[in-house]
């Protein structure tokens, strides 16, 4: 079975994050528009598990990160607080976006599985 | 490493450098009354000296919040007073004192209250922004 339709979900989240967060700036040059998977909804070498996947791993390095300031600053380490908060608040947005993903996906899914009935 | 939260981390720059600020500021005056001989180098002020944190020179392209470079140093001159009482002074009464100048370090210290107050504004609702933007078409 095809993922696209899971693709093209996915591919509109990410521009939509980039494009508030103001890097296009006027001149309306992305991170490599052409040819990034997310924007051009191709499914490649980067399909949706691979991009999830990709998600996950830097999911997994900024809670490692903000997780390891945590332990620092727990033992009354050398820890700037502003730094730890705006680091687990990093964390925790990234988090949700990744759950938010998660969640479109299977609900595309349950979709299509509910197809036949 | 790309940033996806460019909001957050840009503010959470400017919130490090004020902090930094204030940091030099309580230095300051809780230097401001040291005593030394005549001989040595009185307390230096500290000042923090910080430009964009800039990705790159395009025109219209945003930077990506604020660096500190570096902490300069003011003058070591201090001034001399007369102190024949205190352990430092020398035989003709004489001390070195910090020169450090209260109101303009007060002036600073309000300047970076406010600035890092802005900043954990924009980054708290830049945090809501993110968190509406993952509730789009939401169930």
């Amino acid at each position: 079975m095809s993922v696209t339709p899971i693709a093209a979900i996915s591919s509109s989240i990410t521009p939509a994050l980039d494009g508030v967060a103001g890097a296009t700036g006027p001149a309306g040059i992305g991170p490599s528009l052409d040819t990034d998977p997310l924007t051009t909804g191709e499914i490649g070498a980067s399909g949706f598990g691979d991009i999830f996947t990709s998600q996950l791993t830097e999911l997994d390095a900024t809670i490692a990160e903000a997780e390891q300031l945590s332990r620092v600053a727990a033992v009354g380490g050398d820890v700037d607080l502003a730094e730890l908060m705006t680091k687990t608040s990093e964390a925790q947005l990234m988090l949700e976006t990744t759950v938010a993903i998660r969640d479109r996906a299977v609900n595309a899914f349950n979709e299509i599985m509910g197809m036949g009935s | 490493m790309s940033h996806p939260f460019k909001i957050l981390s840009a503010s959470a720059s400017g919130i490090g450098a004020y902090s930094l600020e204030l940091a030099a500021v309580a230095d300051n005056i809780a230097n401001m009354n040291n005593v030394t001989t005549v001989d040595s180098d009185a307390y230096a002020e500290r000042f923090v000296v910080v430009r964009p944190e800039t990705a790159g020179t395009t025109p219209g392209e945003l930077g990506t919040g604020v660096e500190v470079t570096r902490a300069e140093f003011g003058s070591d001159e201090g001034r001399i007073a007369y102190d024949p009482s205190h352990p430092d002074a020398n035989a003709e009464g004489l001390v070195r004192v910090a020169d450090v100048n209260l109101p303009a370090n007060f002036q600073r210290m309000i300047v970076a209250q406010r600035g890092l107050q802005a900043n954990v504004s924009v980054f708290a609702r830049a945090r809501e922004m993110y968190q509406s933007i993952l509730s789009l078409g939401g169930q």
